[in-house]
Parts: C-alpha cells; sequence; structure tokens
C-alpha cells in the first residue's frame, strides 16, 4: 500500500499534465471536519495566499450548538489564522511548488460568545466571553485537482469570561488536533 | 518625570497580583482525612471568610478507578468553584491496584464526607450544603455519595464514621449502571469480578441500583459521542431518579467525547473534559447555586 500509493498518485500526475503547468492558487475555501462532529454546527474559513512569503492569512466564523438536553447552548464566532509554509512544496498532488502545500506553522486566535439556556426554568443563565489561541503545525495535501485535506495539531489555550459576572474567569491549556477539507482555486 | 518611591512596590503588587491571577482563594493541601492510607488527602480551597457558613463542593477526580491519575487534575476545578464561593474539598482515593477495588474507593469517598462534616466548623461550611462534583469514574463516585450513603455494602468504617448523602450531585459522564460498561480489564478490577461471574456485585457498585425517593437532585453533564461511558448511563440515571420524584436535569453536549472536546477553535478537537465547556460550567454553578447554595 505504502508503495502503491505514490504510483498511483504520480499516474494521475501525469495524466493531468496541465495541472503542474498551471499558476500558483491563491484561494482556499474549507470546512473543518471537528466543527462537524454531532452535526450541529460548522466552521467554515477563507484562505488567502501570499506566495511572495508563504504565509497564508484565513479568516473563519462557527455556529454551534453546544449543549441540548435540559439545556440549549449556542456558540457563535470567528477567528483568523497566520500560517508559514516551510517549503510550499509537496510530493502528494500535482500543484507546483510554491503553492499553499506541504509542512506549515501556524498561529490562531478565536473570539467566541457562548449563550446557555435552561430549558426547565426558561431563562438564559450565562453568556461567555471565549478567547482562544493556538499554536500548530500541519501539513496539507492537494491530492486531486483544487481537493485539499489538511491535518494540524499543536497546542491551544483559552480563557473563559462569563459577562454575567456569576463565575470567575478561568483558563485551560490542551493538546488539540483536527483536519480540513476544503477547495483551492 | 521623577517616579515616587512608593510606585515601585506598589507597580510590583500589581505585577504579583497579575502573574498570580489576583486570586483571593486561600488553599491548604495535604490533610489526611483517613490515617490509615497515605492516599487518602484532601486539599481545601477556602473563599475569603463570608458572614454565613458556606455550602461546600466535595470535588473527586476520575481515571477509571485506577492509579495513577489523582486529584491533581481537578485542582482547577476546585479552584473555580471557590473564586464563585463555595469551599472546595478536592479529594483522593484509593485506586486499583493499591487497594480501591469497590467497595473501597466507594468508601473512602464516604469517609472524606463524613470528615468535611466533622470539620464543617472550622472551614466556616453548612454540613447540611454540601454537594458533589465528580467527572468519569469520579462521576460514578458522587453519584455513589448521592444514593448509597445508607448502603450496608459500602459502609466505611474509618474513624469519621457514616455520614448521609450529598445534597446535590453533578456527574459528569460517570457511569451509572456498572452492567453498561464493557468488560475490560479496568472494569472487572475495579468491580472485583466478571459480569457474568457476579451480576450482584456489579447492581451493588451501581449507583443506579441504589435510587430510592429522597435521593438528592442530579445534574448529568456528558458529551453524546462519548465512546468510554455511553451518555446512556446518564439517561437511564435520569430516568430512574425521574420515577422516584427527584429532580434531575441533563447538559447533552452535541458531539462531544469523553476527553476530547471542541475548544475555542471548533476546528480543533482539544484533550478536555466535558465538564469544561463554557455551557457546562453554567450549567454546573446555576444547578449548584439553586440546589446548595446561595453563597453568602
Amino acid at each position: 500500500m505504502s508503495v502503491a500509493l505514490p504510483a498511483i498518485i504520480s499516474a494521475a500526475i501525469a495524466t493531468h499534465p496541465e495541472l503542474a503547468s498551471e499558476p500558483v492558487l491563491e484561494h482556499a475555501i474549507t470546512v473543518a471536519v471537528p466543527s462537524l462532529d454531532g452535526l450541529r454546527g460548522a466552521q467554515i474559513a477563507y484562505e488567502r495566499w501570499f506566495p511572495a512569503h508563504r504565509i497564508s492569512l484565513s479568516a473563519s466564523v462557527q455556529l454551534r450548538q453546544a449543549a441540548r438536553g435540559d439545556y440549549i447552548g449556542m456558540r457563535a464566532g470567528g477567528g483568523g489564522e497566520l500560517r508559514w509554509f516551510w517549503r510550499a512544496t509537496s510530493f502528494l498532488g500535482p500543484h507546483p511548488d510554491g503553492s499553499m502545500i506541504g509542512w506549515f506553522l501556524a498561529a490562531r486566535i478565536d473570539v467566541n460568545v457562548d449563550g446557555t439556556h435552561d430549558l426547565i426554568s426558561d431563562r438564559w443563565i450565562s453568556t461567555t466571553l471565549e478567547v482562544g489561541t493556538s499554536a500548530l503545525i500541519g501539513y496539507r495535501l492537494a491530492p486531486w485537482r483544487g481537493l485539499e485535506l489538511t491535518p494540524y495539531g499543536g497546542l491551544t489555550w483559552r480563557r473563559d469570561v462569563d459577562l454575567s459576572g456569576r463565575l470567575p474567569s478561568w483558563s485551560r491549556g490542551a493538546i488539540a488536533g483536527g483536519v480540513t477539507i476544503g477547495w483551492l482555486f | 518625570m521623577p517616579i515616587s518611591p512608593r510606585a515601585c512596590p506598589r507597580a510590583l503588587a500589581v505585577w504579583t497580583a497579575v502573574l498570580g491571577g489576583c486570586s483571593s482563594v486561600v488553599v491548604e493541601t495535604d490533610i489526611a482525612y483517613d490515617e490509615r492510607f497515605d492516599v487518602a488527602k484532601l486539599d481545601v480551597y477556602s473563599p475569603p471568610p463570608a458572614a454565613g457558613r458556606r455550602p461546600a463542593v466535595l470535588v473527586v477526580h476520575g481515571g477509571g478507578w485506577h492509579e495513577p491519575l489523582e486529584r491533581d487534575g481537578m485542582a482547577d476545578h476546585a479552584q473555580r468553584l471557590a473564586e464563585a464561593g463555595y469551599v472546595a474539598f478536592n479529594l483522593s482515593y484509593r485506586l486499583v491496584p493499591s487497594g480501591g477495588e469497590f467497595p473501597h474507593a466507594v468508601q473512602d469517598c464516604l469517609c472524606a464526607l463524613a470528615w468535611v462534616r466533622a470539620h464543617a466548623d472550622a472551614y466556616g461550611v453548612d454540613p447540611e450544603r454540601i454537594g458533589a462534583l465528580g467527572y468519569s469514574a469520579g462521576g460514578h463516585l458522587v453519584s455513589m455519595l448521592g444514593t448509597a450513603a445508607a448502603a450496608p455494602v459500602v459502609a466505611p468504617d474509618c474513624a469519621a464514621g457514616a455520614t448521609g448523602p450529598v445534597q446535590a450531585v453533578v456527574s459528569g459522564a460517570g457511569p451509572q449502571d456498572m452492567a453498561l460498561l464493557p468488560q475490560v480489564d479496568n472494569v472487572i478490577a475495579f468491580v472485583g469480578a466478571k459480569k457474568t461471574d457476579d451480576p450482584q456485585r456489579y447492581a451493588d457498585a451501581s449507583p443506579l441500583s441504589h435510587v430510592a425517593p429522597g435521593v438528592p437532585p442530579f445534574l448529568f453533564v456528558h458529551g453524546d459521542s462519548d465512546w468510554f461511558v455511553d451518555i446512556e448511563h446518564s439517561k437511564r440515571m435520569g430516568a430512574a431518579l425521574d420515577a422516584v420524584g427527584t429532580e434531575n436535569r441533563i447538559l447533552e453536549i452535541p458531539g462531544g467525547g469523553h476527553i476530547w472536546n471542541r475548544g475555542a477553535s471548533g476546528g480543533t478537537w482539544d484533550l478536555v473534559t466535558s465538564i469544561d465547556t463554557p455551557q457546562s460550567w453554567a450549567a454546573m454553578i446555576d444547578f449548584f447555586d439553586h440546589t446548595i447554595g446561595p453563597v453568602p
């Protein structure tokens, strides 16, 4: 399998030589797979490539049902991410060197508002401002035309601020991982 | 512009407060609640003194009833509870394979509860307003504190003696029906038998089996994608509590796992528990406030 996969990809590239000579694609739309877990939300991002500096900037929005049962919890927020692609090349796919592919390091910030409603007593019990920062490492694959898959992992740190003032603010660090699927264009 | 000599110590004090998080919680560590066992210790997180007695929360860690996880993993939770006005007691208990087999871990938690009630004056605690918060195996143990305090099978033999149940339970992803758990080594070692060999022992170790009229209110926090402890545990327990007329609520986290949940970024799974989300904290504090609160 490990021998066969590169051979298949090489054959696919050989059958589409025009792709290798195409200009570098500078835009991407991606969906974060973890945000779809449970089919109760999504995080969608637009990413812009600056090939001269091998960096990309992305902006994302997310909306999610974060609690149910005897409560309704909603989260809405936005985020930004800066990625620096190390060599901007990948052995896996038809895109030319200098594309936003391959290994990258990223810094990310997210700002969300989380609301929690108690259905039994029919009242909002909390609104929390959540600020998160992440340091990530990842690898973008673009194995077929514009299709991209990007697994990544790293460390995150978040700060929850209860806007009602009942709960003290607190911080939480964690190991994190995820993957996006999207389209380069 | 000249700098006042007083400005430096003031700036240093402010910076120290920033670094220290400006917390006014006093933490006392490694207090023995049962002298017979080295592990039987707890940390006390006390808010600033208040005019009246305070409600308290016992905090019980998880880890599959096995070594090596201990109470350090719940220190942040105890700290935040104390900052919210509750006296928090974060305890350790005997673990498998070093003596924590059922019913010993449950007995240790009951001993800790009895110790807290016996020392309520010293910590300014109202002994009739004590809740419990636990996650995973800790969720199981706090559920036993709510339902099985009077059960002969878990009757403690420590110096602190027997005590009544806690007044409120928050169970995060806690096993409620041991027979529902897969027959993995951790479960068999904790219960002390395979399910087919000793079903009565599984019933004895299950909070669900001890539900009776008068048990305290429960809040369940559970991810619906929890592969370790299925959400069915909390739902069955909720139905049993409904049947005896006990208040109970469930906060389900859509797509939430046992140790993987979404952090601030919707694009990552973070290594955090189900009781770490903003919604979980909002529900937990609100639940404690209306069951064992208010805080003075």
